[in-house]
């Protein structure tokens, strides 16, 4: 299988017909219904659609974290539609991470033990080259003073900060993050998005980003549009006005359609 | 409201019937209990009456008259003679005072004596070959007595109803008989004869033998078709001059009041042990309403916001926990009952005893006890979790749902203050107790009393407090813990992060584990303990005297000879020596202060002695002219020499003055030395041989020892079955430390089996509270799961984890109960035994790691299933927002 190239740029992520339904039947939804589509490496990309549209679904199947119905779903050169779990464990051990609406730090452990997780989970042991990673992304993300607090010690960015850094510490490939400013006030959220934008631009991680709020996607490279469990879009160097536009016209696009 | 308590209830049923099934353990275990004590009393009451097989009426030699005092009024022949001719009686029998022995050949047994009847309702043993006695010169033995003394149909035995083989009546054997009810299974069997047999028997006895006027302890008597016992009881009555007649049932009634005493005594005890179980199961109990309650908080919060008050919130918890401990309870009432039938089913189908009934029958304690009490364990339970309910903030439902854990929570000072003053009061029960106990032996009863409540007490606290230590426990062993690569971090930081929680949870199993030890450490103590004293008593292993019946000749060389080799040729047998002992007199000292006393004298080949004694420290000091001092004798009043000979007599029977005694005048002196502990004095083969020249008659006094070393002392159970087998039919006593280690060790054995399966009931509550607070924890932690899975743990570091999480648990309920498990043993075995040994404090690390291993791989095993569904988390659910 030919792993897909576009235009000379490299193509960390792709999707080839990738398609989900959930039930059986009558009941069928097609969450996701035959979706082309290439995240180039190094970019930061947001996944904008009214809600419903699949795109977490899109965001799942992408990651490995559920199975597709039928297509393909590339990470590099690596097939993730056709891996086994513990497969799939080692995959998301080591080349992708997580970003979560509602953070999902454990209580139990630190910041420094949140963020060091991955790396405890692989039984990697903590090198000196780990610790001063940790210190930059600690610098960069403004924790250095909270390492050592429990989750219910923070702020709501706070912990999503920490969470942002468990995602990179492995340095993974590719970051995708579901709605990370959903749970958060403005100002902690444009923190969390600005820190997202320089872990591309900086540190050259590939970012894929749901989210429906406009203003969000607006500090993306690249926004992908998805309606119906299709991909309906594409804009780049987005605005938040640009994305509106975007918006607007994908619900005429809807009310002519229907 | 009461429809949403029981939407909730089915909503969480499994979690439910995972902690009912604590409550009906529990309350089976009460239920089974009055069922078996009842079944006691009834099992009893059959044996008792067994004696009297299918009789109407029995009349009994001692019996309590119209002011309750116990009367005994002798039966004879006459009396029995005279029933049969009272109107309605169809044929009477008697039971006889009398026993003794049969004799065959050189064999000879003790046996009891029945008598047959016309009537077969009157007949105990059962004729299973040949026939019953018809002749006055016939006799039916029990099967098992004429194997051993290999007699069989048609042989003549010798049979008496003394004991004295002199007054025997020879007998031939017309058949063979067993005993299916069991009414001698506590002796060797009948014999069954003819009532003219009997009387025969009797007759044989000297004249003025004071049995004969004691002849027969009941009689039993059959009533023709139609008859009704009352009244034919009182015509019975009148013939006998007042003395009772009863049915089977008034007579085994009036004997068993004092029997239901004992009986009651036995089910408190037992049901103490339900209680604890009990205990235990309302620690599950609480401690799943607890996390049922954080698992509905939300729900809870928005019954508060749409109007629910308080109340209302707490009577729900209330009649969750009523209906639960209800249904469980019911559950456990049938459980109990059924275990016991289940029990009888397999007694009746092995043919243990007819006396066992075949059915339960079942007393309304086993009923309403267990069902009041189960409910009540399980509503008072639910108590604490219920005000928990109350305190949720209607604000709750409007926050987002993520429990940060009760850590902060503080410990009630009630508890503290209670907790402490019942460790402080109990500590100080303790200190006086074992102060007490080494004073004198009249202040031990005290001393044990006063350490049983300080015990307890102290117990009582650590539990109370445990929410205080055992949080602390549970972190540092964590810590520990942690090291052990991701699944252990994870494991060890998820019991911490709600420590009451697994603290509850520890405590429960820290019960059970803690009187498990106790009594295994108190009982390997106990054990050691009095070895020790036993080492000290009995300086031989075994020791075999053979008695000499009148006229019989002492064992040839030959047959000492063929014992020898029979005894070596056992499995077990270190060494055995042969001696021969006499009684002798003893006298030392001189003039007026010569004293003179009757003894055991010992004599042995001193080489071969030394063999077969375990301390060798005393080896070869016994010399041709030297005696070895008895265990009795004081070597301080001894001196420094003695004289050991044969009284001879006046023909009149009265003693030669000392001066005359040729045995004393031809002594040789004797040097005393230490014994090794032994009832007589030990001479050489020689120095007896010199003694008992003087005596004419020594050879006829003069009897067999056998002195025998097995190989272990501890485990010859089966060495001294077969040594008994080499001497049966002979008069033989066998005493020693074997022996005595033997019987004491047995009893501590069981002892112990029985009390440990007894706590074994509150255990495996307590591990179902494991499993309930695992799977519990599970559901709640179901994102953090899948985060986990999403942050790349696999599924097996997942189920790894768990289960390190539940052995941890029950790790640390185990390793804290052992600790004080053996404290308090340490404790208790120096108060019984402080006043007069040494306690040989013996911990048997084997018992230990058996607790320790069945404890953590109890707690693995509880994993499993929470841990299955765990590994089940889709990653997917952590991105979910509820
Ligand atoms: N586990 C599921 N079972 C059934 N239907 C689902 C499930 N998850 C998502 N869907 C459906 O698939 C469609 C896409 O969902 P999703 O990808 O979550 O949309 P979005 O994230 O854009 O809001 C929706 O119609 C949703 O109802
Ligand atoms: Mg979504």
């Amino acid at each position: 299988m030919s792993v897909p190239q576009a235009n000379g740029i490299n193509v960390a992520v792709s999707a080839r017909g990738l398609t989900k339904h959930y039930g059986h039947g009558e009941s069928t939804v097609k969450a996701l219904d035959g979706v082309d589509v290439d995240f180039a490496a190094g970019q930061f990309t947001a996944i904008m659609g009214p809600s419903g549209s699949g795109k977490s679904t899109l965001m799942h199947l992408l990651a490995g974290l559920d199975s597709a119905s039928s297509g393909h779903a590339y990470l590099g050169s690596t097939e993730v539609t056709a891996l086994n779990d513990d497969q799939l464990t080692m995959l998301r051990r080591d080349r992708v991470g997580f970003v979560f609406q509602s953070f999902n730090l454990l209580p139990m452990f630190d910041a420094e033990q949140n963020i060091f997780l991955p790396l405890t989970l692989a039984n990697k042991k903590i090198t000196a080259d780990d610790r001063a990673w940790l210190h930059q992304l600690a610098e960069t993300l403004g924790l250095t003073q909270r390492l050592s607090h429990r989750p219910s010690e923070l702020s709501g960015g706070q912990q999503q900060r920490v969470a942002i850094a468990r995602a990179l510490i492995s340095r993974p490939e590719v970051i995708f993050a579901d709605e990370p400013t959903g749970n958060l006030d403005s100002r902690s959220g444009a923190e969390v998005l600005n820190f997202l934008r320089t872990s591309a631009r900086e540190l050259g991680r590939t970012i894929i980003m749901v989210t429906h709020d406009p203003a969000a996607a607006a500090y993306a490279d690249r926004v992908v549009l998805i309606a119906d469990g299709r991909i309906a879009g594409d804009i780049a160097n987005p605005t938040p006005e640009s994305v509106l536009a975007g918006l607007d016209a994908l619900r005429t696009f809807d009310s002519t359609a229907a | 409201m009461l429809s949403i308590t029981f939407f909730q209830m089915r909503k969480n049923i499994g979690r439910l019937a995972a902690a009912g099934v604590a409550i009906l353990i529990g309350t089976a275990f009460v239920a089974a209990t009055f069922v078996a004590g009842q079944l006691l009393v009834a099992t009893t009451e059959n044996q008792m009456t067994a004696p009297f097989a299918d009789a109407d009426l029995v009349v009994p030699a001692s019996y309590q008259d119209a002011e309750d005092m116990w009367q005994y009024n002798a039966l004879d022949e006459a009396d029995r003679a005279a029933l049969a001719d009272v109107e309605g009686v169809k044929a009477v029998n008697a039971q006889p005072s009398l026993g003794g022995s049969a004799t065959f050949g050189d064999k000879i047994e003790y046996t009891s004596v029945t008598i047959t009847n016309d009537d077969p309702r009157l007949v105990v043993p059962r004729v299973d070959s040949g026939a019953a006695p018809a002749t006055a010169s016939e006799v039916a033995l029990d099967t098992r007595t004429a194997e051993r003394m290999g007699a069989g149909v048609g042989d003549s035995v010798a049979l008496n109803v003394s004991g004295e083989p002199d007054d025997s009546v020879t007998m031939t054997v017309s058949g063979l008989t067993s005993d299916p009810a069991g009414v001698f299974a506590a002796t060797s069997g009948s014999a069954l004869v003819s009532s003219e047999g009997y009387l025969a028997l009797v007759e044989a006895m000297p004249a003025d033998s004071e049995l004969r006027e004691d002849i027969y302890q009941t009689l039993t008597v059959t009533l023709d078709d139609g008859v009704i016992p009352t009244v034919a009881a009182e015509q019975v009555s009148t013939v006998l001059d007042g003395q009772p007649a009863l049915t089977p049932t008034q007579y085994a009634e009036r004997q068993l009041g004092s029997l239901t005493g004992e009986a009651n005594i036995l089910t408190t005890i037992v049901l103490m042990f339900a209680a604890i179980a009990l205990f235990v199961a309302g620690l599950v109990i609480s401690n799943t309403f607890q996390v049922l309650v954080a698992q509905r908080a939300h729900t809870l919060a928005l019954l508060r916001c749409v109007g629910a008050n308080k109340r209302q919130i707490r009577n729900s918890v209330l009649v969750e926990a009523f209906v639960l401990g209800v249904a469980a309870s019911v559950a456990g009432i049938i459980a109990g009952i059924g275990l016991i039938q289940g029990v009888l089913m397999v007694l009746s189908s092995m043919e243990v005893s007819s006396a066992i009934p075949t059915t339960v029958s079942i007393p309304a304690t086993a009923v309403w006890v267990p069902l009041v009490v189960g409910t009540a364990v399980t509503v008072i339970a639910a108590l604490v979790p219920a005000r928990i309910a109350t305190k949720v903030s209607p604000l709750a439902a409007l926050r987002p749902q993520e429990g940060a854990g009760d850590s902060g929570k503080k410990v009630g000072i009630g508890r503290l203050i209670v907790s402490g003053l019942l460790l402080v009061s109990g500590g100080a029960l303790l200190a006086g107790g074992l102060m007490m106990s080494g004073a004198d032996d009249s202040s031990l009863e005290i001393a044990v009393v006063l350490g049983i409540l300080g015990g307890a007490l102290t117990f009582v606290g650590l539990i109370t407090s445990s929410m205080l230590w055992m949080p602390r426990v549970v972190s540092s062993v964590g810590k520990l813990f942690s090291s052990l690569g991701a699944p252990a971090k994870l494991a060890s930081a998820n019991t911490m992060r709600n420590p009451r929680r697994t603290a509850a949870t520890s405590t429960a199993l820290f019960i059970g584990v803690t009187l498990v030890a106790m009594l295994s450490v108190g009982a390997a103590t106990t054990r050691a303990t009095l070895n020790n004293a036993l080492d000290e008593q009995y300086p031989l292993d075994i020791t075999v005297e053979q008695y000499l019946r009148e006229g019989q000749a002492p064992a040839s060389d030959s047959q000492v000879d063929s014992t020898l080799q029979q005894i070596r040729a056992i499995d077990g047998v270190n060494e055995i020596v042969h001696g021969r002992t006499a009684y002798v007199s003893t006298t030392y000292g001189s003039g007026t202060s010569l004293v003179e006393s009757w003894d055991s004298l010992i004599a042995v080949d001193p080489a071969n002695f030394d063999t077969v004694l375990r301390d060798t420290s005393l080896a070869g000091s016994l010399t041709d002219d030297r005696v070895l001092l008895s265990r009795w004798a004081n070597a301080n009043d001894i001196g420094d020499s003695m004289k050991l000979f044969r009284i001879s007599y006046n023909d009149d029977g009265t003693e030669l003055p000392l001066e005359e005694q040729p045995g004393y005048l031809n002594a040789v002196e004797l040097t005393p030395v230490a014994g090794i502990g032994t009832d007589a004095y030990v001479v050489t083969n020689d120095t007896f041989d010199k003694i008992l020249a003087t005596d004419p008659q020594a050879s006829d006094v003069v009897q067999d020892m056998y002195f025998i070393k097995v190989d272990d002392v501890n485990g010859a159970g089966d060495t001294v079955a077969e040594i008994r087998e080499v001497f049966s039919g002979t008069d033989t006593y066998i005493t020693g430390a074997v022996l005595e280690r033997e019987m004491f060790q047995q009893a501590i054995d069981v002892m112990l089996l029985v009390l440990v399966g007894l706590l074994g009931v509150a255990v495996l509550i307590a591990l179902i509270g494991v499993a309930n607070t695992l799977s519990l924890s599970v559901i709640e932690r179901r994102r953090e799961s899948a985060t986990l899975r999403a942050v790349g743990m696999s599924r097996r570091q997942l189920k790894r984890s768990l289960g390190m999480e539940g052995m941890l648990i029950a790790g640390i309920g185990a390793l804290v109960g052992v600790v004080v498990g053996a404290l308090y043993a340490w404790l208790g075995t120096q108060l019984l035994f402080g006043g007069f040994a040494t306690p040989d404090f013996t911990v048997r690390f084997l018992d230990i790691a058996l607790i320790m291993v069945v404890s953590i791989g109890a707690g693995l095993l509880a994993s499993i299933a929470p841990a299955r569904g765990a590994a089940k988390t889709s990653p997917v659910a952590a991105l979910a927002v509820e």
